[in-house]
């Protein structure tokens, strides 16, 4: 097992510069999974364990490269898809694997079909791969049953969404509140969170607002900030600047790129447009189901 | 899992959403129920009142009239002769007159067999080829045919199934608690008598007096007509006014109000009768009021006097018709209508011979032999009123719906007859009573036979169960004319049975409207939720990927579905009550006035009312909204919770 793990160590450090996005750190890990065919359950454990201490060099964004660690909080291993579409089947995911680094902003990207989407949900544990495995934070999600998938949404994630789902009926800080609400919270709490958030996204005046009191790039804002209420430690944003003007979308970036920098969040987002990708740290590219970049 | 506030906090927003789908569910199904509500409470009332009515009017009894069914060939001459009847006929006939004939050779009289009138006469359709048997028919008119029927009854008396002594055994083994006499035939009837209006006796009719047979008939001219009946006190408590014999000053009856009102109410300024039930109420209590303890006084003449004053109406007619006739030649003995009320009828002029009035002596001496001789006399009879009850018209109810639920509630004795309060009368004293010579029974078998073997009878039961068991198991209704029972039996007082019937039949429907209002509810229901919840998978997928678990959806739904419940349980009993709060209003008083003037009962106390929350259905229909409401939330419930989250989150 330790000799695993220096093998692992050492591949991974003397290819650095290209460690996260390649198709060669595809087949490094499988080579190093090939290594422990005799006991696959090793392999698995000593990924949960995994951890890379390095500073990143070459990283898109803004933030300070020295403040990055690159402590993996998301893994996908060989995790595949597929869908049966009338009689034909098709493969939405092809053998994908990626790491997602603790507070890195990382695009999705790819055209319309490409399965980015699909790969999110899967990343965010809305959706089971067909095979393959999916580790956040260091839990392997794949056997995890509808309840504990619950929890670790509710507890170590947030989801941004294109189309906002705020609920129309109710004030803008009650439509912050929501999430915090299927956990035990106490309400002061809940509140006080609430006021908190929308100072950060500079809406505290429109708390006792209804959503279509608002504009399209304050209700994004809300909702990133729902998003955020029960502390996630990775926000997955599906196009959450599809519905927005390219103001409010960078807007969206810089509020993301705040957020990051103020909780240390992690952040995925699917977009197809290169624009907001350019604001990620970095992009992975999604083409017919298969990480090509 | 969620807490219970947030659920209903998120749930209470949802009520915002689908707004018009929501409401018109809503809607509808509070209709169905508020229909079923309004039912509930005023029938529930309807019935409470309708049955308060009847144990007040009942005495809290529920009363049966039975009458013996005797067959008709014992009551009647067979309507075809055989040779076998006429023989039998013949030879009772035979003995019949042998007995009078031996009877005036007795006592000393001749008799003249001429004067006999045989029981069979020559049927008037005979022909030529008419058997012996075709060729007679009887002749009723005959005092030997009287004889004749009451000798078959009395055969038939000897192993009858229906003589009061085996009614009463029958009435025991259903419980019966009492045998009240109702009909005329159990207490001696009055002969004609007259009615004493203004100080005078009208000798003018000897016709009955009647009115139109569809609306009052005999009844609101039974004092006129010297109709009379008795009854037990129980059987006419309820319109009773006095109930104590002391300060009586003559016979104590009760007439109606429609009577009371034409005889006497000029006397006391009461008016005719008026057509709204509320001013018929007031009407029928200003009676009441002012003829209670009234008196009258009829004259009662026997037959020797009634056919005095026939011939002293004939002679006037005749003399007055032959006035100018020379060769008329008025009656040598002729009588004057008496000139004061009751008076005597006195000899205006007499120029018979010696020897006419020796044979008419001789004649009257033959008769006192005979026992056949009745002096003229006449008595006079003050009565007074001790209780007023309305008359009610016959066919009203095939005028309204009103009229028929008047008819429905009106007393059901079908008297036609002023009622004399048996042991009110018997506490009289005997200078108050009917003269004994007026209550003499020419026929003593056939009275004993009527008043005592076979009597109608009014029997008391304790509960409606008991006189339905002894209606349906031991008489027919009286208007069953093939009825092979032993007796004649109907509802006496009020209509219990067929409210009662009325009552099973409104549950009868229940039973079914119930289950299908709930079915409908449950499909509205269904459909709302269903629709509701199909058009909320997104927002519930978007819940999922924030985190709830299954039971936070299944929670916030089930807070919707019983918040939905409060909506439909609220609006249906509000629109319920408030529907029978004003049916109440609109018709309960208008049906107290009825109630009250059917039942002839004086009381500010008593109410009709159509509004009572006392049904423990309602409980159950409250339950039965949330119950449905819930179980029609199931089924979408479990596949909106099951469905994964991902499948909506594909469509965003």
């Amino acid at each position: 097992m330790l000799h695993a793990y220096a093998i692992l160590s050492a591949s991974m450090s003397a290819d650095n510069q290209e460690f996260d996005t390649s198709l060669d750190m595809h087949s490094r890990v499988k080579d190093f999974v090939h290594f422990f065919d005799d006991n696959p359950g090793d392999a698995i454990d000593a990924i949960r364990k995994f951890s890379i201490k390095e500073s990143q060099t070459s990283v898109a964004g803004s933030v300070d490269p020295s403040r990055l660690e690159r402590e993996i909080i998301l893994s996908a291993r060989d995790v595949t898809k597929r869908y049966r579409v009338g009689k034909q089947d098709i493969e939405a995911l092809k053998n994908i694997n990626l790491n997602i680094y603790k507070g890195e902003i990382v695009a999705l990207t790819g055209s319309s079909g490409s399965g980015k989407s699909t790969l999110l949900h899967i990343l965010g544990c809305i959706d089971k791969p067909d095979g393959g495995e999916v580790i956040l934070d260091g839990q392997n999600i794949i056997h995890l049953h509808d309840a504990a998938l619950s929890d670790l949404r509710r507890e170590k994630i947030g989801f941004v969404f294109q189309s906002f789902y705020l609920q129309p009926f109710l004030r803008l800080k009650d439509n912050l509140a929501v999430p915090a609400m299927f956990t035990s919270t106490q309400k002061h709490t809940i509140n006080d969170s609430v006021s908190s958030l929308l100072q950060t996204i500079g809406l505290e005046n429109r708390a006792m607002h209804y959503p279509k009191e608002l504009s399209g790039g304050q209700i994004q804002r809300a909702a990133i900030a729902r998003a955020l209420i029960n502390h996630p430690r990775i926000i997955f944003a599906d196009e959450p600047t599809g519905n927005l003007d390219s103001a409010n979308s960078h807007s969206i970036m810089e509020l993301f790129q705040s957020i990051r920098e103020q909780y240390g969040t992690t952040i995925v987002i699917v977009t197809h447009d290169p624009e907001i990708a350019s604001h990620a740290d970095r992009t992975i590219i999604i083409k017919d189901g298969e990480v090509v970049l | 899992m969620i807490r219970p506030s947030y659920a209903y906090e998120l749930a209470h927003t949802k009520l915002r959403s689908k707004r018009g789908i929501l409401i018109t569910s809503i809607i509808v199904s509070s209709l169905m129920f508020a229909a079923l509500i309004a039912s509930i409470i005023v029938f529930t009332a309807a019935e409470k009142s309708a049955v308060s009515f009847i144990k007040t009017a009942g005495n809290d009894k529920y009363l049966v009239q039975v009458s013996p069914n005797i067959p008709v060939s014992v009551r009647d001459a067979p309507s075809s002769l055989s040779a076998k009847d006429i023989d039998e006929i013949k030879a009772f006939e035979k003995k019949y007159y042998d007995a009078i004939r031996q009877k005036y050779v007795n006592a000393g009289v001749s008799y003249d067999s001429s004067s006999e009138v045989p029981i069979l006469k020559p049927n008037p359709f005979r022909t030529d080829d008419s058997s012996e048997s075709a060729r007679w028919m009887v002749d009723y008119t005959s005092p030997a045919t009287s004889a004749w029927l009451t000798e078959k009854l009395s055969v038939y008396a000897k192993t009858a199934p229906n003589t009061y002594d085996k009614l009463k055994a029958i009435g025991a083994k259903y419980g019966a608690t009492g045998y009240y006499a109702q009909a005329s035939t159990a207490f001696p009837t009055l002969p004609q008598s007259r009615l004493i209006e203004d100080g005078k006796e009208d000798f003018s009719s000897n016709d009955i007096k009647s009115s139109n047979p569809t609306s009052y008939g005999y009844l609101i001219n039974a004092a006129y007509n010297s109709n009379y009946q008795f009854r037990d006190d129980s059987l006419v408590d309820r319109y009773l006014l006095t109930k104590s014999a002391k300060s009586l000053k003559g016979v104590p009856v009760i007439i109606t109000a429609q009577e009371a009102a034409s005889l006497f109410g000029k006397e006391v300024g009461i008016g005719s009768e008026p057509k709204t039930e509320s001013d018929k109420r007031k009407w029928l209590k200003d009676i009441q009021e002012k003829l209670n303890g009234h008196t009258y006084q009829v004259c009662t003449r026997n037959s020797a006097e009634q056919a005095m004053i026939a011939q002293i109406q004939q002679d006037y007619s005749d003399i007055e018709k032959n006035k100018d006739t020379p060769s008329y030649k008025e009656p040598n003995l002729q009588l004057q209508l008496p000139s004061s009320a009751c008076g005597d009828i006195t000899v205006k002029k007499d120029t018979r011979t010696q020897i006419e009035k020796n044979a008419q002596k001789k004649t009257d001496e033959e008769q006192r032999k005979l026992g056949l001789y009745v002096a003229p006399a006449h008595y006079l009879t003050t009565f007074q009123i001790v209780g007023i009850m309305n008359a009610q018209p016959f066919s009203e109810y095939s005028t309204s719906v009103e009229s028929y639920i008047k008819n429905l509630l009106s007393p059901q004795d079908d008297s036609f007859s002023a009622v004399v309060p048996a042991q009110l009368y018997e506490q009289l004293p005997d200078s108050l009573k009917f003269n004994d010579q007026i209550t003499t029974q020419t026929d003593p078998t056939r009275y004993e036979l009527d008043n005592t073997t076979f009597v109608s009878r009014v029997l008391e039961f304790s509960s409606i169960d008991k006189a339905r068991a002894f209606l349906s198991n031991e008489a027919c209704p009286s208007h069953d004319l093939g009825c092979t029972k032993a007796f004649y039996a109907d509802p006496y007082g009020s209509n219990y049975l067929i409210l009662d019937e009325i009552g099973k039949l409104f549950r009868q429907i229940l039973t079914v409207a119930l289950p299908a209002s709930i079915g409908m509810a449950l499909i509205i229901m269904w459909f709302t939720i269903s629709r509701i919840m199909s058009e909320n998978r997104k927002e519930t997928a978007v819940y999922r990927a924030m985190g709830a678990k299954r039971i936070d959806i299944t929670a916030i739904y089930t807070i919707y579905t019983l918040l939905i419940a409060a909506r439909v349980s609220a609006i249906s009993f509000i629109l319920g009550i408030g529907v029978a709060y004003a049916v109440d209003r609109i018709y309960g008083p208008q049906l107290t006035d009825t109630s009250l003037s059917a039942f002839g009962i004086i009381s500010n106390e008593m109410h009709f009312s159509l509004f009572s929350l006392s049904s423990p259905l309602l409980l159950g229909i409250l339950g039965i909204i949330f119950v449905a409401s819930i179980a029609a939330s199931i089924q979408p419930l479990i596949r909106n919770v099951m469905r994964p989250p991902i499948r909506d989150m594909r469509e965003e």
